[in-house]
């Protein structure tokens, strides 16, 4: 039996589910389809749904489509299509970038520290908790 | 390397932090179970007011 959505569940899957569904009301489908390349919006349909993988290719396009660190979405397509050695492999190497949110937090923070290198305090954690509802 | 072209997608790497900012950053990841959640400004605020001991209520009265 040949699998229809062999990449479902996968983290890129989610991912741009998720962050599809953060652009609603801005963005709609076909015009991220469009801005990265795909002919049809079908296309970014079979990437969420784990029908299609996504091409290494496509990633700058849509990582500016969707406004997301192209850095994290290109390690999420390799996880996408790599086993269990390429895993290990990926997350060695890849697993060190700072995505563009987490520089801009890291910005934050010396912005806010008066560039003071501040710890991480059982304070600041709870502030961090209390930021994300967590 | 020294230098490293702005616009790479390598070019931020975890090595370039000090020992606290990775921290900072492990932290972010493990809360938010590594969806890289953006800097918005109302989040950023909140921060600022909670590292400078003061609460955004407060300053909002």
């Amino acid at each position: 039996m040949t699998r229809t959505r062999p990449y479902s569940g996968t983290d890129l899957a989610s991912f741009i589910t998720h962050r599809i569904t953060e652009l609603r009301g801005r963005k709609s489908q076909a015009q991220i389809a469009s801005a990265a390349g795909y002919n049809n919006p079908n296309n970014i349909s079979m990437l969420k749904s784990g029908a299609a993988k996504l091409a290494l290719d496509r990633v700058p396009d849509l990582a500016r489509a969707l406004d997301v660190d192209p850095a994290r979405l290109f390690r999420l397509a390799l996880l996408q299509s790599g086993n269990e050695t390429a895993k290990a492999a990926i997350d060695e190497i890849f697993g060190a970038i700072v995505t563009r949110n987490e520089t801009g937090w890291l910005d934050a923070i010396r912005d806010a520290s008066d560039e003071s290198d501040p710890a991480l305090t059982s304070r600041t954690r709870a502030t961090i908790r209390g930021i994300f509802n967590k | 390397m020294t230098s490293r072209h702005p616009k790479s997608i390598f070019h931020p790497e975890i090595n370039d932090l000090t020992e606290n900012e990775r921290a900072w950053v492990g932290f972010l990841r493990l809360l938010t179970a590594d969806s890289d959640p953006a800097p918005t400004l109302r989040r950023v605020q909140a921060f600022r007011f909670a590292l400078s001991g003061r609460r955004m209520d407060d300053e909002e009265a």
